[in-house]
């Protein structure tokens, strides 16, 4: 009855958080534990009660500011010059711009409608076909929450109970492969159909666009600097790059209006309500769920399949495949964690990093697939491009990640290495 | 600011413009004190005394910050969802659809002021508030002795705090059921 009324809903287009909770009395009052009833709204704001969380408002507050102040134009510029005067070049522009930017954002949605605004109108007046611009920006869009900070990472982490900055770094490794393999997708592909050949800037002009570009380096820097070097939490980090980028826009760019600061928080504010709505209704879902003895029944059933972890990583991956292209990424993952985790870690001897990573970057994959594929209805909304075309054109990047993803799952040690 | 609407809107959809800019201002103001008090307690943690009460302050502002904002996405249709039916269907009957949703988004508030109501025991609080003790014992809820670590106040406070969000969430349900064009009118990005 409660699966029934979790997919009726689902199929209805009911919001996520709204499923979440409903499903989640239906259960109670089916369960003929009604007392259960007097604690769900302490879990509802309970499952918001971990300082870890503050991170999530605090990125997106840094993330609003940067774009507000201009650092996300020097970006792209510093980009072009680096990278731009080859055949191709705003190709391999756009993925080292997005994965800059993923050092400032923590979210694939919010990256891909940035990057998706600037670089598609750029690539297309260069002469790229456009579903190919939409498709490269929106798989640039994956680094968002691959490469820390991210947001996906820091809710497993407050899921799983480890650390978040043991969590956020594990994501640097994985993603720096995830953005190298883009370039180089964006090579052979560009090669194949003929990108145009960028021109590449004056030596002064290349200088003084560095120099512009290196306030606005700094910020993405310090924020990985200061989460990978243990300098500070990943709150801390979020909390002094929303300063930076105050300073910087400000007195430095002097693009930043004060009086959109009101506006700035706002933005925010909805964005941050977006993630963690989702959040509080997937705690009262995880606690009906663990109710229910979910985790051993499902731990009984996979044992009964196989008991060689590699096995039991590649029946989680593909049901979870399956299960990103259906619902959000973070609501999937607050839904699964409570289950999978006690099983992986207790009868697989699985490390829960490794197995955040792996879970995180393939319900990030499911953001470019239909019928739920957020990112990719985001860039095609912006694009203009249709689903169908833009999901063609970036099936390539799909197959990367998917290869990057076996990977991960048979070498773990990629995902551990900066943390032992 | 010009009308939103250009017909005389629904008495149920003024109230919930009101709130709804009332919940702009309110979310603007909770994210501003998240990241002040943070940026505040890195500099005094800094200088060796911190503020002991900041993060439970700090997890109550995000809390109440997370309601607000979702409230107001209720009123924006902005919250994620599937919408897979509702792009494949006419727009008629994507319509209906989003009205079906705004229905099932003004049960769960009727829903959850209910068991606030039950969980909080409002009459019981406002004839007891002085001394919540006896009436714990008589009814055995409570909610209201229970206290937080540093902030000095019982938690039943911040469990309590997103609660009218919750009517407000309904309000704006309800209003976007009586006036469907009027939601489409606010201005979806700040």
């Amino acid at each position: 009855m409660t699966v029934l009324i979790f997919l009726a809903l689902m199929i209805l287009g009911v919001p996520v958080f709204a499923v979440l909770v409903l499903s989640s009395m239906v259960y109670i009052g089916g369960s003929g534990h009604a007392a259960l009833f007097d604690n769900l709204l302490v879990q509802l704001s309970g499952g918001l009660g971990n300082f870890s969380l503050l991170a999530i408002p605090l990125f997106i507050i840094a993330g609003e500011l940067m774009n507000e102040c201009g650092i996300t134009t020097r970006l792209i510029a510093l980009s072009r010059v680096l990278v731009g005067s080859v055949r191709g070049g705003l190709a391999y522009v756009n993925i080292l711009a997005n994965a800059m930017m993923a050092a400032i954002i923590g979210s694939a949605i919010a990256q891909t409608a940035v990057m998706t605004r600037i670089m598609v109108p750029e690539m297309e007046r260069a002469g790229y076909p456009k579903a190919d611009a939409a498709a490269m920006t929106c798989a640039g869009g994956l680094l968002g929450p691959i490469i820390p900070p991210s947001m996906p990472l820091i809710i497993f982490a407050v899921l799983a109970q480890v650390p978040v900055a043991d969590m956020l770094i594990s994501g640097l490794v994985p993603g720096l492969i995830m953005a190298a393999s883009f370039l180089v997708l964006a090579g052979v592909i560009g090669f194949r159909r003929n990108y145009p050949r960028s021109e590449a800037y004056a030596r002064a002009e290349a200088l003084k666009v560095v120099v512009r570009a290196l306030p606005a380096l700094l910020v993405p820097l310090a924020i990985v600097a200061t989460i990978v070097g243990g300098f500070g939490s990943p709150t801390e980090a979020a909390a002094s790059a929303a300063l930076v980028a105050i300073l910087i826009g400000a007195f430095v760019y002097r693009e930043l209006d004060l009086r959109r600061l009101p506006a700035v928080l706002e933005r925010a504010g909805r964005n941050t309500a977006m993630v963690l709505a989702i959040v509080a209704a997937s705690a009262v879902f995880g606690w009906v769920i663990i109710y229910g003895r979910m985790p051993a029944r499902l731990a009984e059933l996979l044992t009964g399949l196989t008991d060689n972890k590699y096995v039991f990583l590649l029946i989680i991956m593909l049901a979870l495949l399956v299960l990103g292209t259906l619902i959000d990424g973070i609501a999937a993952l607050i839904i699964t964690v409570p289950i999978l985790l006690p099983i992986a870690t207790g009868v697989y001897g699985l490390d829960p990093v490794h197995l955040g990573i792996v879970v995180t970057l393939t319900l990030v994959v499911g953001l470019l697939t239909p019928p739920v594929g957020a990112a990719l209805y985001v860039a095609s909304g912006i694009s203009g491009v249709r689903p169908i075309p833009l999901f063609r054109a970036v099936l390539p990047y799909i197959a990367v990640s998917v290869a990057l993803l076996l990977v991960l799952c048979f070498l773990p040690v990629l995902s551990t290495v900066l943390i032992r | 600011m010009p009308p939103l609407s250009p017909t005389r809107p629904h008495p149920v959809t003024r109230v919930s413009r009101g709130l709804f800019a009332l919940e702009r201002r309110l979310l603007q103001a909770l994210m501003a004190a998240i990241l002040i008090l943070t940026l505040v307690n890195i500099g005094l943690t800094i200088g060796g005394r911190s503020l002991y009460w900041a993060a439970e302050a700090l997890i109550a502002l995000m809390t109440l910050a997370a309601f607000v904002g979702q409230s107001m996405l209720i009123r924006t249709g902005q919250h994620p969802g599937v919408t897979l039916l509702a792009d494949m269907v006419s727009p008629r009957a994507a319509r209906w659809l989003r009205m079906a949703s705004d229905l099932v988004l003004l049960g769960l508030s009727a829903l959850l002021l209910v068991l606030a109501w039950r969980m909080f025991d409002l009459p019981g609080l406002l004839t007891n508030w002085r001394d919540p003790l006896p009436r714990a014992i008589e009814t055995g809820n409570f909610t209201w002795l229970e206290p937080t670590n540093t902030l000095g106040i019982a938690k039943a406070w911040i469990w309590l705090a997103p609660v009218p969000f919750f009517a407000f969430g309904g309000i704006h349900a309800l209003a976007r059921l009586l006036d469907p064009q009027d939601a489409a009118l606010l201005p979806q990005e700040a």
